[in-house]
């Protein structure tokens, strides 16, 4: 087992009483927090994927809620069409959803006939978010865009798609997304369910972040050209590790819309990307947890505060960012860890006080 | 007794504690008596966008239910009971929405939520109102074409506003429209029975456009306009596209002598937010303006500013927004108490009449949409509407509108009991 995970014995036990306690938080909370904790779940993988291109790769995505709310869109859509052929809907009309039937729509267009099936739509949306971002990291990385202009490029495209989404209402069902189906809100099994995927996502990405293909993506974000230099094919590295983030998000956000019961345009747009990259520099770029522990912190004060407050939560949650961020320029964990490894190394007696109180001041890598 | 230093200290936290409430800014004081609220109160949810692109116009109605959920407790509540308003933000998100309304019903078991302004919003936590059975009042006025058991519709329809006014703009400006609105289904709806109602009356459609939402640049769209000479521009744009497309055509040097343009939609609001020398001239159809003349607006009008401000102006849907707070006020009044959902749905919510500002409101007793006044305002140069035509009597709103849909209806005394959906066809 601990070779299995690559984790050290106490680190082990912690991972497993985490999940554990996320395991019964349903029996001891209702189902309202239930539900709110499997979508905070689903924006847990979202910010672990957000944390392999980003925290380990240094490529700064604007864009990875195109790959949430495209697998998001395939759920959502195929629910729809499910829920339609069985359900008059409150509109009167059944057999086709609501929204195509005000476009004009009178039959559900052939194309998207295969959707009907969910077990089809699920995988079949994976492997689109897949390729899709294949094609744009094939685009992007050929050709050496990094850095700013990458983050801008990935913005543009995550705009198109809220446009697009938008624009060809009779599909998607426009501004005002696909609601109206049957949901797994409420399920104690489809919250597991969300719970397993998020531990294998949460493996398979130390898997792919702590072996000798991790290093190089590291070597990457340090130094793009170096890493070239010493013979690595960089723009392959990239495309690989930003793929699969495209695919883990597009599962995420299936799963989040099956949850839900509603995808909107918010769901692709930029917005929701560039709150992930929030999540991710709250809880500590690069570290996984920190990754996890942030989008549950960020969600969580979000949510609890604007019950709290609803008038001024906004200025609160904006002023946390910005404490956490001058406090702990490495997120949350970044700091942690940090602190521990100089605890470590004087208590090893490898440094004296004087010289680990430098590690506070150097990056973590 | 001996006073300890722990005492001491003890006491005056709880003065300082004290001191604080008592000086703090009102948001917190609400947040206190709404903690220690016990059983005596009707817990009510309130859910409106306090941030994000459309709060400025759903503020206005948070602010418009808090007005008359003040008043209404003023005169000693409901059956004794004081109302108490459960506040959330949903953020111009959809998916806060949702979130909220699970959050009001499953935790804070609210008697009945008002809210929702865009049909986004609404569609979106309908679903969660039918799958617990609880009840939303909303006011906007709205598309149409549905009918939730879960829901009352406050606001109008389009039946509602457009039945008088396109052959009054037919008659009095011009038979030649040209038709713009926003990309969604609001505009592509309400444009579809202006043509039906244009075809009736010998009108005519001599273009129809959208413009993608939020779009704030019309410079071709005012080419074109020019170019085909219509008598009348029909607008259904929304949000920030109405105060940019107002302001070009100004620019453009088309006034509304030239061509007006006719809307369903601007409000006052809108108006305040564009300066109103952009609006001088144009048409808007509504239930109801701030100049309407009626004792119960005088007093509408003076309460809002009285309580928001002297330079904040009243529209329609807070107006509507207001008055359904007094609905589920009398429904449970009329209850005896009574706040079981099935309860308020069939017996204290249809048929409840309130003299609302803009004259007496009524809540169908079979379609769960609200019997409302219309009328034709001219804007003036003080950002309000001179008002030329008032119907004569209240107007039944029709869900499914009878111009394009005559074999539609909506009647939940005749569906199936546990139907959630009231629309029936009524030829066979």
């Amino acid at each position: 087992m601990i070779g299995l995970t690559g984790l050290s014995r106490s680190q082990l036990i912690i991972a497993l009483a985490v999940i554990a306690g996320f395991f019964v938080f349903p029996l001891y909370a209702g189902a309202f927090r239930t539900d709110q904790l499997g979508l905070f779940l689903c924006y847990v993988m979202f910010a672990l994927s957000l944390d392999l291109i980003w925290g380990f790769t240094g490529i700064l995505s604007l864009g990875n809620a195109i790959y949430f709310g495209g697998g998001a869109y395939f759920i959502g859509l195929a629910l729809k069409l499910q829920y339609a052929a069985t359900h008059a809907t409150r509109y009167g009309e059944g057999a086709i959803p609501d929204f195509m039937t005000w476009n004009g729509l009178t039959e559900i267009p052939r194309w998207m006939r295969p959707l009907r099936n969910v077990w089809f739509a699920a995988p079949a949306g994976v492997l689109a978010m897949g390729f899709l971002a294949f094609v744009f990291g094939v685009i992007t990385f050929k050709r050496h865009i990094y850095g700013v202009y990458c983050a801008v490029i990935t913005l543009a495209e995550s705009l198109i798609f809220e446009e697009l989404i938008i624009e060809k209402q009779a599909y998607t069902g426009g501004f005002n997304g696909i609601t109206d189906y049957d949901s797994y809100s409420g399920s104690l099994h489809f919250y597991w369910v969300i719970l397993a995927v998020t531990v294998f996502f949460f493996w398979l990405s130390r898997k792919l972040t702590t072996t000798h293909f991790g290093m190089v993506l590291r070597s990457i974000r340090e130094n793009e050209l170096r890493s070239e230099f010493f013979g690595f094919e960089v723009a392959n590295y990239k495309i690989f590790v930003f793929t699969v983030a495209a695919m883990m998000s597009a599962v995420a956000g299936g799963l989040y819309a099956a949850l839900n019961g509603i995808v909107s345009h918010q769901d692709i747009g930029p917005i929701l990307s560039i709150e992930g990259v929030i999540w991710v520099a709250v809880g500590g770029r690069g570290t996984l947890i920190g990754s996890m522990v942030g989008a549950i912190l960020v969600k969580g004060a979000q949510s609890l505060l604007s019950e709290q407050f609803a008038w001024i939560w906004d200025l609160l949650v904006g002023f946390m960012f910005i404490l956490i961020i001058v406090l702990m320029p490495d997120g949350i964990m970044g700091a942690l860890l940090r602190r521990a490894r100089r605890r470590r190394a004087i208590a090893a007696g490898r440094m004296p006080a004087y010289e680990a109180a430098r590690i506070e001041e150097t990056p973590t890598t | 007794m001996e006073l300890t230093r722990r005492d001491l200290l003890k006491g005056a936290a709880a003065a300082t504690a004290g001191a604080a409430t008592f000086r703090a800014p009102s948001i917190f004081v609400r947040r206190l008596t709404q903690t220690s609220a016990q059983d005596n109160t009707i817990k009510v949810g309130i859910l409106h966008s306090l941030s994000g692109t459309i709060a400025i116009i759903e503020r206005s109605l948070h602010n418009a239910e808090l007005l008359a959920i003040e008043e209404i407790n003023a005169k000693g509540g409901v059956l004794g009971k004081k109302i108490e308003a459960i506040v959330e933000d949903p953020k111009s998100e959809v998916r806060f929405f949702k979130e909220k309304a699970e959050k009001l019903i499953l935790r804070d078991k609210v008697v009945a939520v008002l809210g929702c302004y865009t049909s986004a919003s609404r569609q979106s936590v309908l679903p969660v109102f039918e799958k617990t059975n609880s009840v939303l009042l909303y006011p906007t006025l709205y598309e149409a074409q549905e009918c939730s058991y879960n829901c009352f519709y406050t606001g109008a329809v389009p039946n509602q506003q457009l039945t008088d006014f396109v052959p009054w703009l037919i008659k009095n400006v011009g038979p030649k429209f040209y038709l713009i609105g926003s990309n969604y289904i609001y505009p592509k709806e309400t444009n579809r029975e202006v043509k039906a109602l244009l075809a009736k009356h010998g009108g005519q459609t001599v273009a129809e456009e959208y413009a993608p939402l939020g779009s704030t640049e019309f410079s071709t769209t005012i080419n074109k306009i020019r170019a085909a000479k219509p008598n009348v521009v029909f607008s259904d744009l929304v949000g920030d596209s109405i105060v940019a497309f107002y302001k070009q055509y100004k620019q453009f040097g088309i006034t509304a002598k030239d061509i007006p343009i006719a809307t369903p939609i601007t409000t006052e609001e809108e108006i305040r937010a564009m300066g109103p020398e952009n609006a001088i001239g144009h048409f808007t159809s509504f239930n109801y303006f701030q100049s309407v003349k009626t004792p119960q607006n005088d007093r509408f009008v003076k309460a809002y500013k009285a309580k928001y401000g002297e330079d904040r102006v009243t529209n329609a849907v807070m107006e509507a927004a207001y008055f359904q707070t007094y609905f589920l006020a009398q429904a449970i009044e009329k209850l005896k108490g009574n706040t079981d959902p099935d309860a308020l749905i069939q017996e204290g919510l249809p048929g409840q009449e309130f003299q609302a500002p803009q004259g007496k409101v009524k809540i169908d007793e079979k379609n769960h949409h609200t019997w409302l006044w219309a009328r034709i305002g001219r804007a003036n140069a003080d950002g309000q509407f001179d008002i030329l035509v008032t119907s004569n009597t209240w107007i039944r709103p029709q869900p499914w509108t009878k111009v394009l849909y005559p074999d539609k209806d909506c009647d939940f005394t005749k569906v199936p009991k546990g139907s959630k959906s009231g629309t029936i066809t009524t030829k066979t």
